[in-house]
């Protein structure tokens, strides 16, 4: 029961980020400027850091988030270790897009920050899905 | 944690720090900094473009033309760059050589201070009727967001690149007190016509009355080339 909820949990969270990164994939590609609470998302979306060779960072996000979703759907024995990764890298990825905005753009976009606290919520979840086993599991 | 877990969670985060040192790395080598050469300014077609065409202040076109679309734009904003290179020469060809059509820049400076010293050298080749030329020709030279490429030698190479501008009273006229009240201009009509302004946007309208349809994100040019021409049907 508890394995079910941690692995819907992952399931949810990386579908809002992945609805997060998606949109601002469409925005990317569509040339148009994210709808924002602030001015900081266009800025921020228009910078020189939301692509890398040319990928942009946000399509990144999008393919990772609809990574972790697969792993709640498989029942590969590695599905949880991967979600982990990703989860985790996505974390330590999006701390560091926190810091380009605070002190290399000087804006923030609110859909940017949105999707950092998607994934700090989502890497504990997925690590506390990744470790979970029943007491009367083998160890 | 048993000692098996916690293997688990450190090979995990090793893991994934390597993979966000390597993405790190990436995106500080990945994006080469545009910073164009004050020497080698890039004319391209942009005064050959705008040449014989009526320019007054901030606008470009015949006064009397039946349409006005007025530009919401920041001289270091990418996607203003890229609208200003494909979808004007366009708009210039087909409707407002013609004078069918008038635009109007309305400068903002929010992207950073590159910005600020672009737009108002701008709105000074605007006192001399030159500013279409020296905003077509900073988004032709633009450079990457906020790397300080908007230098004196660069505002220098740009206004000498204009014919008929006298470039010495532009640079000496941009950082003073002639050039403000275009940009508050701009500014108020931007807050008082968009809740939340992304750039480019555009009025389109009538000459001379209210502007009937906004465009905003979207730099598409069949966009507006069916904007127009639903207007000039009415």
């Amino acid at each position: 029961m508890i394995e079910r909820s941690l692995r819907f949990a992952v399931a949810v969270l990386a579908l809002i980020g992945a609805g997060i990164a998606g949109y601002l994939t469409y925005t990317h590609f569509n040339g148009s400027a994210p709808v924002c609470l602030t001015s900081g998302c266009e800025v921020v979306q228009k910078s020189r850091w939301s692509e890398i060779f040319g990928i942009p960072v946000a399509l990144l996000g999008l393919l990772t988030y609809l990574g972790i979703v697969a792993t709640t759907l498989v029942r590969h024995p590695l599905a949880k270790e991967v979600s982990a990764t990703l989860a985790v890298t996505a974390l330590g990825f999006n701390a560091y897009l926190l810091y380009v905005q605070a002190y290399d753009i000087g804006r923030y976009c609110t859909w940017c920050v949105s999707n950092e606290i998607v994934s700090a919520l989502l890497a504990p979840v997925a690590l506390a899905w990744l470790l979970w086993r029943p007491k009367d599991a083998p160890a | 944690m048993k000692r098996e877990d916690l293997v688990r969670v450190l090979a995990i985060v090793g893991g994934a720090l390597v993979l966000v040192v390597a993405l790190v790395v990436a995106t500080r080598l990945g994006h080469h900094t545009n910073k164009p050469s004050a020497s080698a300014i890039q004319l391209d077609s942009v005064n050959e473009m705008l040449s014989g065409i009526p320019q007054k202040g901030i606008t470009l076109g015949n006064a009397n033309a039946r349409l006005t679309l007025v530009e919401f734009a920041d001289p270091q904003c990418p996607f203003c760059g890229e609208w200003g290179r494909t979808v004007l020469p366009t708009l210039v060809q087909n409707y407002i050589r013609s004078g069918k059509l008038r635009i109007e820049f309305r400068g903002l400076d929010f992207v950073g201070p590159d910005s600020v010293r672009l737009l108002r050298l701008a709105q000074a080749a605007g006192l001399q009727n030159k500013l279409w030329n020296v905003v077509e020709l900073e988004y032709e030279n633009q450079g990457t967001e906020n790397t300080g490429f908007a230098t004196d030698a660069f505002m220098k190479a740009i206004v000498q690149a204009v014919p008929g501008l006298d470039a010495g009273k532009a640079l000496s006229t941009w950082n003073t007190s002639a050039v403000v009240p275009m940009v508050n201009a701009a500014q108020k009509l931007a807050s008082q016509t968009f809740k939340q302004i992304s750039t480019p946007s555009f009025l389109l309208g009538p000459t001379g009355a209210k502007p009937t349809q906004t465009i905003t994100n979207t730099i598409d040019g069949q966009t507006f080339t069916d904007a127009i021409n639903a207007q000039l049907k009415k």
